[in-house]
């Protein structure tokens, strides 16, 4: 009946959306953005999510195309090996992608609640979840976003709500650009126009997961209503992460946030839950923070297996999931934890966003040659007929 | 059965010779020759002993035969037999030996006549039955009261007393080599999806087994994912949800000598229904519902989580609290997490040996091992009183789930989140629970996701969440559930007489 077939509805397309992002983006957009453009960064985020709204317009432009999946689509338009050349750069950067979150997740992780635990088996751990995720499909996958929605959202705005009334009004405003004296050392390219060029650029990347949405365009079913979903599954996240970031500011301030590794870590551990039943919620407001980042991580495994599987048929046996793994697991221990945030974030800025903007330009635009080309050779044809 | 032999002989002596061979050392299966009608027609009755309504067989029908009965001709004795011998309508003739043989291992009641056409079967079956009783595992305030019996034609009458519709239809099948129970399959002809029935009887012809003694292992057979610890079908011992799901477009399939049926399909949230949600106002009903949902998370995560937080995290307990808890495990020479193990499989052996006791002693041991091996457990310093709370309270929340073939699963989960908790805290905890969701994200019950009506919730409109976790006033519910086919999904027209007053 309907629970195997392929289908996607929107409500779980909009939810795995707001899932993806918000899980890439609570915990460290709202630090890196502050840093770059201290109160102005409000402005920042809403810039980068307009740019990532607009980038989700296109794609659903492009999508209109597809007769069949996005991997048929790139093979149809670029050929056989251009179509695998294509699909082998989606695969490695997804997986890299993962790896990379991944080394982000066992960095917050052992940080702040878990100190004892050796990052290998954090990574692993998660990753082996993840990997039994992908086996399971897209249904399971949208299923699990519809139900993790709540998990992922409500203890945040839980978080916010009990901690508004710590927040200082005054140290928002005005918004400006940072200034030099509320600056970190070490950061680069900071205050001024800019520090929120930068920031907004960042969060557009970070929003760029949203290509996503080529790979689950096929699967969608009522897709004139798509745009409305894709907007609310913005939404949602621009939102809350500008909510979180007035709400830093104005508990810590542009100083004071740049101070710290960690603000919004700090945030739910200084907030305090009515009643006194829990003396310290952070590692409790962590493990929903991890539903996300599973999410997460797990659809980068499974739309770079999706991309895998396009390039050649031998490689869609189920156990060749195991080489990916492997393979995200070893980028994973590479990495050095202390560093894991800014690599993660330097990679998404220089290389995933701006590969996930031209590709789906290039198909475009080899598409439409195509369909010149198609055209003119017809009226040759036909000019020929009457000739 | 000789293998060769499947037709009826036309000779009685044959049909006599076969018979003596087959049913050689069983004794209690009772053989006679008779001689009926006016000119002392030569026939073989058959059937087994005590199976039989006796009245009916040598009471009424024997002695109308033998004493009663004019000339039987020669060349069509069944006709004759069957027009003038026969006070009961529930007769039939039978051409096949290897059904009329099995019939009369059922109950029925054969008859072989010389140079007949087949034997007669007459429906005799008057085997012991305990009758209807009250539901044991499913009990109810309101409602009726009545259960399922062992016999699979006492339980259709009992659904049919509800369902009084000519689209109620019976399909009665055998399964088991041997055994040769009855499986009956009931569906409202409008209101199932047509996939459904034929997903099931392609799944019914894909197995052949030498017995069916319950629906529990029919249950395990028909399975598509037989590995999960989650049912797939939902059995019932009570009449009114068999019933009620009948209306909902489910089908319900009963077995012989099986006090439970199973329906289907069955997502996660028909396993938190109750008969009494619906008898009940919706504000009482919902507020039980509730509590059932959050005893169920209770009775799978308590233990796990306890563990991942005293052992991993104990700052986030107040520090009153976790000084409590610190000073209740003084003396306890063993690790929490091993006080926890400890306490949890001395009360599953205490609920399996509740079962295995006489009714009388099951209370007495309920007793004995709640309040005196748990007191001296906690008195010898082997387990710390708040272990003791936390499984008993995590043993009574897995009560509260009426289902429990549903319940059962989340004990075994339960083990596998506490030895997640114990070595990776609530890291782990969460891993667990996560791969516990996606299981059950995977799951599909003939294909109806299995976390419905919270996952694909936008099918049927969103009214299945009517029935969710709260449910609302019936006169809102004027949907039936996604199992039943489109176009009937309405079930209530509900005219609100008050605005007319």
């Amino acid at each position: 009946m309907f629970s195997e077939n392929h289908i996607v509805a929107l409500r779980q397309m909009k939810r795995l959306l707001v899932v993806d992002l918000f899980a890439a983006t609570s915990l460290v957009l709202a630090p890196v953005v502050c840093r770059l453009a201290g109160t102005s960064g409000i402005f920042a985020i809403a810039a980068g999510c307009a740019a990532a709204g607009l980038f989700a317009f296109i794609l659903i432009r492009i999508g209109k195309n597809f007769r069949g999946s996005y991997g048929d689509y790139c093979k149809e338009t670029l050929g056989k090996w251009g179509g695998a050349i294509f699909m082998a750069l989606y695969c490695v950067r997804l997986f890299l992608m993962a790896a990379m979150l991944l080394a982000v997740f066992a960095q917050i992780v052992n940080h702040t609640f878990l100190t004892d635990i050796p990052r290998g088996v954090l990574g692993t751990a998660l990753l082996l979840l993840c990997v039994y995720a992908v086996f399971k499909g897209l249904e399971t996958r949208a299923r699990m976003g519809e139900l993790l929605f709540y998990l992922a959202i409500v203890p945040i705005l839980v978080i916010v709500v009990l901690s508004l009334p710590q927040v200082n009004p005054g140290r928002l405003w005005p918004i400006t650009f940072l200034k030099p004296e509320q600056a970190v050392e070490e950061m680069e390219n900071i205050g001024g126009v800019q520090g929120f060029a930068w920031a907004s650029v960042i969060t557009f990347s970070m929003f760029s997961v949203i290509e996503w949405l080529l790979f689950l365009k096929p699967y969608v079913r009522k897709t004139q209503k798509a745009a409305g979903a894709v907007a609310a599954g913005l939404l949602w996240p621009a939102v809350l992460n500008i909510v979180i970031l007035c709400v830093c500011i104005g508990i810590f301030s542009v100083e004071g946030m740049n101070r710290e590794s960690w603000p919004v870590v700090i945030l739910m551990q200084i907030v305090r839950f009515p009643g006194g039943f829990l003396s310290r919620q952070d590692g409790l407001m962590l493990a929903f923070w991890m539903t996300g980042m599973f999410m997460l991580i797990g659809g980068n495994i499974y739309y770079g297996m999706e991309s895998l599987k396009r390039i050649h048929q031998k490689l869609c046996k189920p156990w060749m999931i195991l080489f990916p793994s492997l393979f995200i697991l070893v980028v994973f221990l590479g990495i050095y934890l202390q560093d894991a945030t800014r690599i993660m974030i330097r990679f998404m800025t220089f290389i995933y966003m701006p590969l996930a903007v031209i590709s789906p330009l290039i198909l475009w635009l080899a598409g439409h040659r195509k369909k010149l080309r198609e055209s003119c050779g017809k009226k040759d044809g036909e000019k020929d007929e009457m000739g | 059965m000789h293998k060769n032999v499947t037709e009826v002989f036309s000779s009685l002596e044959e049909n006599i010779r076969l018979i003596e061979d087959l049913y050689k050392d069983c004794a209690d299966v009772v053989k006679r020759r008779m001689w009926i009608g006016e000119n002392h027609y030569p026939v073989y009755a058959l059937y087994m002993d005590t199976m039989i309504n006796r009245e009916l067989v040598e009471t009424h029908i024997f002695r109308n035969l033998m004493f009663s009965m004019g000339p039987v001709s020669w060349d069509r004795p069944l006709d004759d037999i069957l027009k003038y011998g026969m006070i009961t309508a529930d007769v039939a003739v039978e051409t096949d030996l290897n059904k009329a043989l099995k019939n009369m291992m059922s109950g029925d009641t054969l008859l072989f006549a010389d140079k007949g056409e087949g034997v007669l079967v007459i429906n005799s079956k008057g085997y012991p039955n305990r009758g209807v009783q009250t539901a044991e595992s499913e009990v109810s305030v309101h409602g009726a009261k009545d259960s399922f019996t062992e016999s699979v034609r006492f339980n259709t009458v009992l659904v049919r007393r509800r369902i009084k519709d000519h689209r109620l239809k019976t399909i009665q099948i055998v399964k088991g080599a041997r055994s040769k129970t009855d499986i009956a399959i009931m569906y409202m002809e409008d209101l199932v999806r047509p996939e459904i029935l034929a997903e099931l009887q392609r799944r019914l012809d894909c197995f052949e087994i030498d017995g069916i003694l319950d629906g529990g292992s029919l249950e395990q057979l028909l399975e598509k994912k037989w590995y999960s610890p989650f049912p797939q079908f939902q059995s019932t011992q009570r009449p009114d949800k068999a019933a009620s799901a009948l209306l909902e477009g489910r089908v319900v399939v009963l077995a012989d000598n099986s006090p439970e049926v199973l329906m289907l399909p069955a997502v996660a949230g028909c396993f938190y229904q109750a008969s009494d949600d619906y008898y009940d106002r919706s504000g009482i009903a919902s507020f039980t519902r509730f509590l059932r949902y959050v005893a169920s998370v209770l009775a799978f995560s308590l233990p796990g989580l306890y563990i991942a937080i005293a052992a991993f995290h104990p700052e986030v307990f107040p520090t009153s609290l976790a000084l409590s808890f610190a000073a209740s495990r003084q003396g306890v020479p063993f690790p929490l997490a091993v006080e926890v193990l400890i306490m949890e499989l001395a009360f599953e052996l205490l609920r399996e040996a509740g079962i295995r006791l006489p009714g009388a002693m099951g209370g007495t041991l309920g007793i004995v091992g709640g309040l005196i091996i748990g007191q001296a457990a906690v008195d010898a310093n082997i387990v710390s009183p708040i272990v003791v709370i936390i499984v008993a309270l995590t043993a009574l929340c897995s009560f509260t789930i009426p289902n429990e073939g549903f319940a059962s699963a989340f004990r075994l989960v339960k083990f596998f989140l506490i030895f997640l908790g114990m070595f990776l805290g609530i890291f782990g905890f969460v891993l667990g629970v996560l791969a516990l969701l996606v299981h059950m994200a995977s799951l599909d019950s003939f294909g109806v996701p299995y976390l419905m009506p919270f996952a694909a919730g936008e099918v049927n409109g969103g009214s299945d969440k009517k029935d969710g976790i709260m449910r609302w006033p019936l006169r809102k519910m004027n949907r039936r559930p996604v199992f039943t086919k489109n176009g009937a999904r309405r079930r209530l027209i509900f005219k609100d007489y008050t605005r007319d007053q």
